[in-house]
């Protein structure tokens, strides 16, 4: 290991290896700070921070989905909530006589409203049962207790066959004869297990006045209503995911202009991207409004050079001799002075990495709207969660290098607030999905290097947005 | 407390043990960063993050070596790590002269610790780390090369030049004392 042993080696190995400073306590504080449960899961939190705020991201994006899903619940049966101002109906499928379906009908304010329809308990409860009475007000009765032929509820196969049968003039049933008074023309002939011919009352209304949607106020046991049939309403929420190349713009002041100068020459924009996973909630036809998560990065090349000459005079003392006529050569000291120039040479090359964590709010307008097509401006505050940087800059005293992971790091942790305006496009590829071109300028307005550092950094971008939108 | 006891007291995390290997073991460490630090602040910090690494990672020590030397070992590769982010090289040129060692021995012996401190530490960046790795930690060049990320050629190189560099300083130190007397 040490086959080539030089003096210099030896005297700077005896005079170093046990060489010791006073140590300062400060350094110490520092390090106890960092033994403690709660520096540990912060700094825990500091280095996955990504991670962490990516879960949170997800967690907050299924909750607003889930949110969005119950909010949007009821809206989607709006149609159906039109019954909710008519009187109560309750549908189900009743077991029917084989090859029928049948639906028993259960109308509580007809039963009150009608009494009429029915002689009493023992006239209307002529099966037993509870169902046999509700029947009576509302299978095709009218108020008047007429039976409307055509009204599917009057064609009910088992409400003829399980019972109602008996108040109309059915020789095959004598139980309830001659105790309920049905006039002549409310007379079906419709016998005990027989089945009329009029179509399945639970599929198909044959009369759009009998339709339990469209005329709530006089309910009838129609067919139940078929979602699907319903037009539900466009929901006001939507889930954008954009993606942008960026073409970022730099400023740099400082009092220096040779600094400035010195940095736009050593330092060259690299690639920059964005994107945004967000949320829209439309206001009304002209204004929505979005806001998410975004996250960005862009790069910066570093290649700085500088040369740095320091002259300096070395002064020695060389022995010499002069040629003295009479003592011969006679040895004498003498001073030579030497220049000494020292050219140094500092070069560093990075690959400078600037992270954002951004949540936008923007207010979208749309001024022109087609058939597919949308067009619109949308601008608001981007608000940063977190600013995180890598790399090396170049100082503004003596052209030092600052390496961003040291504690030298002049950046702030928290990037403040940009502007954002963009143009916004959306074309409609079905029902659910859009597609989104969203061009537009993203303005820093706060420094992002610290007030001490006496430089001032502020980046803009524009930005080419193009994305998904999908709505619920 | 022996160092036996400060390293079980510091494998629990008592604070008290890791405090004591702090007050012991601290300012021979900060004179080994300060060698590899271009400023003290910086000492200071590799400092930090080393002792970090010492008690994150104290229960790993096998007790195969001295434990002083493996809290070096610990210092260095911090050291490095930092050289290693900044990538420096720097590079002096103009000191052509050969210059012979004095044959004094008791003139060398009488250069205190911080003369030669202050020498080590006025080395280019590139040289001073090859030469202290080298000449002080005792590495070889084909280890200076694999930590470096450099050729051997590069490491010998440097170092040839970090020792003329100190040749001339020592000189030019031990001329000023003469001329003192």
């Amino acid at each position: 290991m040490n086959e080539n042993r030089h003096p210099i080696d030896d005297l700077f190995r005896d005079g170093l290896s046990q060489h010791s400073v006073e140590a300062p306590m400060h350094v110490w504080e520092r390090i106890d700070q960092t033994r403690t449960p709660v520096y540990k899961l912060l700094n825990n939190f500091k280095q996955n921070s990504r991670w962490y705020l990516s879960v949170a991201a997800g967690l907050v994006l299924m909750s607003s989905a889930a949110i969005m899903f119950l909010v949007n619940e009821p809206q989607q049966g709006l149609a159906e909530g039109t019954l909710s101002n008519a009187p109560q109906i309750h549908t189900e499928k009743t077991p029917s006589a084989p090859g029928t379906a049948a639906f028993k009908t259960t109308n509580p304010e007809a039963e009150i409203a009608n009494p009429a329809n029915t002689s009493g308990p023992s006239g209307t409860d002529i099966s037993g049962t509870e169902s046999a009475g509700t029947e009576t007000a509302g299978s095709g009765t009218t108020p008047s207790g007429r039976t409307n032929p055509t009204d599917p509820g009057s064609s009910t196969p088992s409400q003829y066959a399980g019972g109602l049968s008996t108040q109309f003039e059915n020789p095959g049933t004598e139980e309830m004869g001659g105790e309920v008074a049905v006039p002549e023309y409310e007379k079906t002939a419709v016998g005990e297990g027989e089945i009329p011919e009029t179509t399945d009352a639970g599929t198909e209304p044959t009369d759009p006045n009998t339709d339990p949607v469209s005329t709530p106020p006089t309910p009838t046991p129609g067919p139940a209503p078929d979602k699907k049939q319903v037009p539900t309403e466009p929901s006001d929420w939507a889930l954008e995911v954009l993606g942008s190349y960026d073409f970022m713009s730099r400023r740099i002041e400082n009092a220096d202009p040779a600094y400035v100068s010195a940095r736009k020459n050593a330092e060259k924009m690299g690639a920059a991207y964005t994107f945004q996973l967000r949320a829209q909630y439309r206001l009304n036809d002209a204004f929505a409004l979005r806001s998410g998560v975004s996250f960005s990065q862009h790069h910066e090349k570093l290649n700085f050079t500088h040369t740095q000459s320091n002259t300096e005079i070395v002064e020695r003392q060389e022995t010499g001799y002069i040629l003295d006529p009479i003592n011969g050569p006679t040895p004498i000291t003498y001073t030579v002075r030497d220049t000494v120039t020292t050219t140094t040479t500092t070069s560093a090359k990075s690959d400078n990495t600037y992270t954002f964590i951004d949540i936008p709010v923007l207010l979208n307008y749309t001024f022109y709207t087609s058939n597919k097509l949308n067009l619109g401006v949308s601008g608001g505050p981007v608000f940063n969660l977190a600013f995180k940087q890598k790399g090396q800059i170049i100082g503004p005293v003596n052209n030092e290098i600052i390496d961003l992971n040291s504690s030298a790091n002049p950046f702030r942790t928290y990037a403040g607030v940009n502007l954002m305006l963009n143009l916004s496009a959306s074309y409609e590829l079905n029902k659910r999905f859009d597609l989104l071109f969203e061009p537009g300028l993203r303005y820093g307005m706060s420094s992002l290097t610290s007030k001490g550092f006496g430089v001032t950094q502020k980046y803009s971008s524009v930005n080419l947005f193009t994305g998904i939108r999908y709505r619920f | 407390m022996s160092e036996e006891e400060l390293i079980n007291g510091c494998v629990r995390e008592d604070r008290a043990s890791q405090y004591a290997l702090y007050k012991t073991y601290a300012g021979k460490m900060l004179a080994v960063c300060r060698r590899y630090a271009r400023t003290d602040l910086e000492a200071e910090d590799i400092l930090q993050e080393g002792f970090i690494k010492v008690f994150d990672n104290v229960s790993k020590f096998r007790h195969n070596g001295s434990f002083e030397g493996w809290i070096r070992r610990i210092m260095v590769n911090t050291a490095l790590k930092l050289y290693r982010k900044n990538s420096f090289k720097n590079e002096v040129i103009g000191i052509d002269d050969n210059y012979d060692m004095p044959q004094d021995a008791t003139v060398l012996e009488k250069m205190s610790q911080a003369e030669l401190m202050k020498m080590v530490q006025g080395l280019p960046e590139g040289y001073g780390i090859v030469f202290n790795l080298y000449a002080i930690e005792g590495f070889s060049h084909a280890e200076i090369a694999d930590t470096l990320g450099v050729n051997e050629g590069t490491s010998r190189s440097q170092l040839a030049k970090a020792r003329k560099w100190l040749q001339k300083k020592v000189i030019d130190s031990q001329k000023i004392e003469y001329e003192r007397k």
